[in-house]
């Protein structure tokens, strides 16, 4: 049993026959090509499938895809393209604030949303905006400045 | 995970229907998705209540000013609104904000729904392990009972030590909190919280509650707004995970004394542990810091822990001493 859905995914409508169940970040990898979105745990924890969904961060691997019916999707494509990134994904890109990168789009989003809604974060502020991301190579630390970075460049 | 069918229900009735032809219910999914991509759950349909918006919110009671009501929380209120209401006006709120605000990821906490929290599967590694067998899965025995129980109860169990896993609860039950259901027949009722809780065993089929076979939860409804909340929990991580050990505590001041008040542990027993010792020593008693240590320490002399969770005994007992002060603070506080 297929069923259709019809979501905007990055600004763009997109109409796909899916199976109930599938989870939204499998139908963005593998049916939209979209590979940013990385999956690490598919049980919430890791936090690297984080997008946003009609704005807001939630864990792609434990949404079913037809959850997102008649909404909004952002993934880490839609932020920016390379020649005009976001300022976050800027900013990590600058200050090292990525080793192995597998985690960083899923920071990624989880920042852009605390800064939608948030315009210059403290520090305590960042960090409870990524407790539900994981990154085993940075310590964080590097993340965290960058984010702070980012809120600057993006309120100036 | 197996394939699954998944319809949206229209209506109340219609996810009934659905429900009796075999469908389980979802709304956030969080805990069922987990259990079913585990392997400890195949349903062959879900229906979703995900649309039925008017679920989602936050209603004033109706009452008067002798009689302050309190509020409905739809069931299908998102963890993250609930860390954002407004505790500076409403006191009452202050313990339940602090649990849901602790509770999982952002991520999560945008998905997750308060009925699910309070429903969600209880937390026992070997019940959530498809491959181990124990009698909470039709097998025989508790791999915990001679195996790693360092998360197990240590209260209030009988041959299944599982500990109940929602951060809300114990501070709902504080607040005698009701939960509002919608039984097979169409009817409405509701029913105490705390009392619907109850320790999984060959007599109840394994099940943490009592709420009848096919009822729908609609809303969690606080019936007052006179107490004053904390809660305090002790956890290894702050965010993804479980807290050790926690403690909800609502109480109201009379002239410098205890009139009222209700204390709960969480993650020390398979349904929130009434702390009715602690309770008895502190109504209608001065309140203090001496006498919140005297009442914590009475509470967790009936502990029987496993044997690695007698460190949970210690722990609960500051958890309970700290929400007891923290809620005293906050009751003068709110008298000023």
């Amino acid at each position: 049993m297929t069923a259709t859905i019809r979501m905007t995914v990055n600004g763009k409508p997109v109409v796909l026959d899916i199976n109930p169940d599938e989870m939204l970040a499998d139908v963005l990898r593998e049916r939209l090509g979209l590979l940013g979105t990385k999956i690490g745990c598919r049980e919430g924890e890791c936090g690297a499938c984080t997008v946003l969904l009609e704005g807001q961060p939630v864990v792609s691997c434990l949404l079913p895809a037809l959850k997102a019916n008649d909404r909004s999707v952002v993934t880490v494509e839609g932020l920016g393209p390379p020649q005009d990134p976001h300022p976050v994904q800027e900013k990590m890109a600058l200050m090292g604030a990525s080793q192995c990168g597998y985690c960083s789009p899923g920071f990624v989003m989880s920042a852009a949303a605390l800064l939608d809604e948030n315009a210059s974060p403290s520090v305590e502020e960042i960090k409870e905006a990524i407790t539900g991301n994981l990154c085993r190579c940075t310590g964080y630390a590097k993340i965290i400045l960058a984010i702070r970075e980012a809120a600057r460049a993006k309120s100036h | 995970m197996n394939p699954f069918a998944y319809a949206r229900a229209t209506n109340l009735e219609d996810a009934c229907q659905k429900m009796k032809a075999g469908a389980l219910l979802k709304a956030g999914g969080i805990d069922l998705l987990g259990r079913m991509k585990r392997g400890t759950l195949h349903p062959e349909l879900l229906v979703d209540l995900g649309s039925l918006d008017k679920m989602e919110g936050i209603d004033d009671l109706e009452g008067d000013a002798a009689n302050q009501a309190g509020w409905d929380l739809g069931a299908l209120l998102k963890l993250a609104d609930l860390a954002a209401v407004d505790a500076t006006t409403h006191p009452a709120l202050a313990g339940l904000r602090e649990a849901a605000l602790n509770t999982a990821t952002p991520q999560i906490r945008n998905r997750a729904t308060l009925a699910g929290n309070l429903l969600q599967s209880p937390r026992c590694w070997y019940l959530h392990d498809p491959e181990v067998p124990c009698e909470s899965k039709g097998g025989q025995g508790c791999p915990a009972m001679t195996g790693r129980n360092e998360h197990h109860a240590i209260l209030g169990y009988d041959s299944c030590p599982v500990t109940n896993a929602s951060n809300l609860a114990p501070v709902l039950c504080a607040l005698d909190a009701r939960l509002v259901y919608r039984t097979v027949e169409g009817k409405q009722e509701e029913e105490r919280l705390h009392v619907l809780y109850t320790a999984p065993g060959k007599k109840t089929g394994f099940s943490t509650h009592r709420v009848p076979e096919g009822a729908i939860v609609t809303a969690i409804r606080i019936p007052r707004r006179d107490l004053v909340t904390a809660h305090v929990e002790i956890r290894h991580k702050k965010s993804y995970d479980w807290p050790l050990c926690s403690a909800a505590v609502a109480l109201r001041l009379q002239e410098g004394k205890i009139a009222e008040i209700h204390c709960f542990l969480g993650s020390v027993a398979p349904t929130p542990h009434r702390a009715r010792f602690a309770e008895g020593l502190l109504m209608g008693k001065k309140p203090g810091q001496e006498a919140f240590a005297k009442a914590a320490a009475r509470e967790l002399t009936q502990a029987k822990p496993l044997s690695e969770g007698a460190y949970k005994a210690k722990m609960s007992q500051l958890c309970l001493t700290r929400a007891l002060e923290e809620a005293w603070k906050r009751a003068k506080e709110n008298q000023r």
